[in-house]
């Protein structure tokens, strides 16, 4: 590969191709290698017989081969790009544009770079685990796999690990990279404790995320990640609301308590994780204010109780996971009955 | 289960809804046999094809695949190799990736995977294009990029459905090719097309479904010649060395079976034969009654477009 510069020898940079139109990629004509073969029967090993590995081992091939699509498309790139994204926008938006109190602090300063990463975080796990399952009908690749030798559970749940492991990679470098800068950025008072509960309770929600996306994805032939973001971000954030918002209504004062109780036991609803993960940090309220749920949230601040970093990050932790096995289980269920 | 019988399907239905696509269907594919699934569009082979390798469940019945329920122990699928509705490879891989896929499914290890794709490979055409991706491919070279997976693991079965649909003219006769050297091998072939052709030119058996239920089942050529007797007859030529008289050519016409006798010659007579086996060794007889010394008798009109026309209008039939 040539070096850039034309100094050296090489092609100038040229910015503008990324904007062009690619060129067609050539398509082989159908043609027909005519050598002979070359080995024997023997040689061939035409009449060996092999044994079938452990559905342990078949949902490790899955798993690699899901990694490998990934690796040779565009979706882990985009994904790498985002990451790359974060710094800049703190960099240009925040840094310039205003001041965030108590930004010396570490964590603070964590939080603000990653004040997006809660829609980040849902629209990543909707894109890559709301997709794998349709895209395989869609380009018929499904023919292939489901009558080899292999549960439709190994393939189901091979796939939907590589996934979660895409998804978990882009979250904790994205945490990496806020951590590097905020060293960088010469911050003092790092609280590693709360760090660690903020990465941790994140990486449960994107379990959860991914489950579910997964699991809407496994009927669905069209594999829009819509229907999955505007459940996650929109209607479940606006049940909660709603049911924070009732012990105030006058008729139902006598179910006040109850309600109440209700409302804070739906703030443990997985969709809630990544503001938890965020005020975990001691997110300031400047970038609450860019995360679509906390709008929705903070909107009625004056109503009910906001997400706070005294929420039990356990709690939340467990209801992700067992939501999110709840949810896979219902995919499979789906998968393993559908017709192809 | 049938003695040697790999494949052995028993009263496969199965129903979407209201509708049946597969009714009570019945059996067998034994092994060395090559036998062609053959129907018309919409009859219900790639039905019965998809509930073979586990694409969709049955309503009712049992599939035995070398002796083992393939609907509950998905581990019979290892002795198969198939091609179903027409799969695709992905896009971004190469033939060598799709195929230590394959491979690794079934349990080989890297050096086996290797000389097992460089073998099929080979035998599909494709080995100079192994590291180039599928997604560049003609339709031709993906179909046999995923033949070459279902040969990979050595099957004792291979079930193909439609092979040939879509492809050009060569591409046709490339499957075709391979497909006798696969015969020539000793394996087993299920087949499923509606090409009246490739049943007659490849295959030794042959179930013919319509509306989902089994019509008729058993060797081509024993069934495209008694149906021809039991429908139309066959048109018969027979040639002589010799001249012969008016008197052989009253004789001929006159015995059971014949009709429509013509002299096409000195020493030719062409004519219409419906009649068993005994009746139409009569007519060699008789040749040699008249001192003739017979030359040719060549059947036409027993051909599988007689058949497949005969039994999917009226669905009827009567087998001797």
């Amino acid at each position: 590969m040539k070096p850039f510069g034309k100094e050296n020898g090489g092609e100038k940079f040229d910015f503008t191709k990324m904007f062009r139109k690619s060129a067609p990629v050539e398509t082989i004509k159908d043609d027909y290698d005519e050598a002979e073969r070359t080995l024997s029967d023997a040689d061939a090993h035409r009449d060996v017989s092999y044994e079938l590995p452990s559905n342990i081992k078949q949902i490790w091939i899955a798993y690699l081969t899901q990694m490998k699509r990934f690796t040779k498309e565009k979706t882990v790139w985009g994904l790498l790009v985002l990451l790359a994204l974060i710094p800049i926008i703190y960099i240009v938006l925040i840094n310039n544009l205003m001041e965030v109190e108590n930004s010396h602090v570490t964590n603070i300063y964590i939080s603000t770079c990653l004040m997006a990463m809660p829609i980040i975080s849902m629209f990543i796990c909707t894109t890559v685990c709301g997709s794998m399952l349709p895209r395989e009908y869609n380009e018929r690749t499904i023919y292939f796999s489901l009558p080899l030798p292999m549960s439709r559970f190994a393939f189901y749940i091979g796939k939907f690990f590589a996934g979660l492991t895409l998804c978990w990679g882009v979250i904790t470098a994205a945490y990496g990279i806020s951590i590097l800068m905020a060293l960088m950025g010469g911050t003092d008072a790092t609280y590693s404790g709360p760090l660690f509960k903020s990465l941790l309770v994140m990486m449960a929600s994107t379990f959860f995320f991914c489950a579910f996306t997964y699991m809407m994805s496994a009927h669905s032939k069209r594999g829009s990640s819509m229907r999955a973001i505007l459940f996650l971000a929109i209607a479940l954030p606006a049940l909660i609301i709603l049911v924070k918002f009732l012990p105030n209504v006058e008729a139902l004062s006598s179910f006040k308590e109850p309600l109440s109780a209700l409302g804070d036991l739906l703030l443990y609803l997985p969709v809630a994780g990544p503001d938890l993960a965020m005020a975990s940090l001691g997110q300031p309220v400047i970038s609450a204010m860019f995360n679509m749920n906390c709008l929705s949230l903070l909107a009625f601040g004056q109503l009910m109780t906001p997400i706070t970093m005294d929420m039990n990050a356990i709690v939340m932790i467990l209801t992700s996971i067992v939501l999110g096995i709840a949810c896979l289980a219902g995919g499979f269920f789906i998968i393993k009955r559908r017709d192809m | 289960m049938s003695e040697h019988a790999l494949l052995e399907v028993q009263n496969l239905t199965k129903r979407y809804g209201s509708f049946t696509a597969v009714d009570n269907l019945s059996m067998t594919v034994k092994k060395g046999e090559f036998m062609g699934l053959l129907g018309p569009n919409g009859a219900g082979k790639s039905t019965t094809l998809k509930a073979i390798t586990g694409l969709v469940t049955p309503t009712e019945g049992t599939i035995l695949v070398n002796g083992v329920d393939s609907m509950n122990h998905k581990e019979a699928m290892r002795h198969v190799g198939c091609v179903i509705e027409t799969p695709e490879s992905y896009p971004n891989f190469t033939p060598a990736e799709m195929l230590e896929y394959v491979g690794m499914i079934h349990g080989l290890s890297k050096p086996e995977i290797r000389i097992r794709a460089r073998d099929v490979l080979e035998e599909v055409r494709m080995w100079k294009w192994r590291d180039k991706p599928v997604g560049q491919f003609s339709k031709g070279m993906r179909q046999r990029v995923s033949l070459a997976a279902a040969m990979l693991p050595n099957p004792e079965l291979i079930i193909l459905d439609e092979p040939t649909s879509g492809l050009d003219p060569r591409g046709m006769i490339e499957i075709r090719q391979t497909l006798n050297n696969l015969k020539k091998r000793d394996l087993t072939l299920l087949i499923s097309t509606h090409i009246l052709k490739e049943v007659s030119e490849m295959c030794t058996s042959m179930t013919m479904i319509n509306h989902g239920k089994k019509i008729i089942s058993g060797d081509v050529n024993t069934l495209i010649h008694n149906a021809a007797m039991d429908a139309r007859g066959v048109d018969i030529e027979l040639k002589t060395l010799t001249e012969f008289d008016n008197t052989f050519v009253y004789d001929i016409e006159h015995m059971q079976g014949v009709s429509s006798l013509e002299r096409t010659g000195e020493k030719s007579v062409k004519f219409r034969f419906i009649g068993t086996d005994e009746q139409q060794a009569d007519i060699v007889d008789m040749v040699y009654r008249h001192k003739l010394r017979l030359l040719s008798m060549n059947e036409s009109g027993a051909d599988i477009e007689s058949l497949y026309m005969q039994l999917t209008d009226d669905g009827e039939v009567n087998v001797k």
